[in-house]
């Protein structure tokens, strides 16, 4: 028993260790790459299954989840992705149909649309925010 | 074949000497302990890692162990749906588990202690889907499985075995190998 709480406090106590070591470094310098100013808007691409010469995919882009059904865009892409520029902060869905003569796949996927942040230096860098949607059939 | 016959072989000569030897035995008693144990169900197709607490009956050398499971990724599957449409969602999934095993027959194998072992996963099989606010079907499961326990001398186990789990997708097989290591406080 006296191993294994040796064990949890050497684990606690480098935990502590490696946390403090970013706070207390006085020679830190933000990269000149950091870009400080958060960035509104990004790509959100969705992945699709399509093969040239094959009929094309209905594709509908949804603001919120399938259910909220308020719908950004719709039609039928004839290519394996598109990407469209959208707000970040917000919540993407998105339905492709493949449609054959004996059922219809529906795949769908969602995320959160998040800023695209690293930390240097206890200052937070924006990098543009890009998200996938994986569409694509299994 | 010859090394899987030279395998039964080992074992078979290992069961008789270790029956004798459990004949000699004094009589079992109850020495339960408590124990922690890491979870990872996987296959081709699908993995799954948990936490596991319960207790460990020493003396007659079963086991039962409360859980959570979780597929720490979103995978995709497919549910048949309502006229010959098939829902593609990304899926993660997590399970509330129940173990029961008991383990039995000791072998000595090159200096390893071995055992056999077999039990069933019982539990609540839940998921959520991304994009979307419906939740997967909550499945109740008992899953079989048996396998190989390296005894490390009753400080801790390590399982090697095969599991029979339902997790109702049509593109995950129900065969699964489970690997648990498990600690006695």
């Amino acid at each position: 028993m006296i191993k294994y709480l040796t064990f949890l406090v050497l684990n606690c106590s480098g935990i502590v260790l490696l946390s403090s070591c970013n706070k207390t470094d006085p020679n830190c310098q933000v990269s000149t790459s950091c870009n400080t100013e958060k960035i509104d808007s990004g790509d959100v691409t969705i992945n699709i299954s399509y093969e040239a010469g094959q009929p094309g995919v209905p594709v509908i882009l949804y603001d919120g989840y399938v259910e909220d059904n308020v719908i950004l865009w719709s039609d039928t892409v004839y290519q394996s992705n598109i990407t469209f520029y959208l707000p970040v902060g917000k919540r993407y869905a998105a339905e492709a149909y493949y449609v054959t003569s004996n059922q219809t796949i529906v795949a769908l996927d969602g995320t959160k649309f998040k800023d695209n942040t690293n930390e240097e230096c206890n200052t937070t860098c924006y990098q543009f925010p890009t998200v996938t949607l994986d569409c694509e059939k299994l | 074949m010859k090394y899987i016959f030279l395998f039964l072989l080992i074992l078979s000569t290992q069961i008789c000497s270790s029956q004798v030897g459990e004949s000699a035995k004094t009589t079992k008693k109850i020495e339960i302990v408590t124990t922690l144990s890491i979870n990872n169900d996987f296959n081709l197709q699908d993995y799954m890692i948990g936490l596991s607490a319960g207790i460990e009956d020493l003396g007659f050398e079963w086991g039962a162990r409360v859980g959570f499971n979780l597929r720490p990724f979103y995978k995709k599957v497919q549910i048949k749906s309502e006229n010959n449409i098939v829902r593609q969602y990304r899926e993660q999934k997590y399970l509330i588990s129940l173990d029961l095993d008991k383990r039995f027959l000791h072998f000595d194998v090159f200096g390893y202690k071995l055992q056999l072992f077999a039990g069933v996963r019982t539990g609540l099989l839940l998921g959520n889907y991304k994009g979307t606010k419906i939740d997967a079907d909550k499945f109740f499961v008992a899953a079989p499985f048996g396998g190989l326990c390296l005894n490390f001398n009753d400080v801790g186990y390590l399982k090697l075995g095969y599991m029979q789990f339902n997790d109702h997708l049509t593109n995950v097989s129900d065969s699964k190998i489970m690997l648990t290591g498990i600690i006695n406080l």
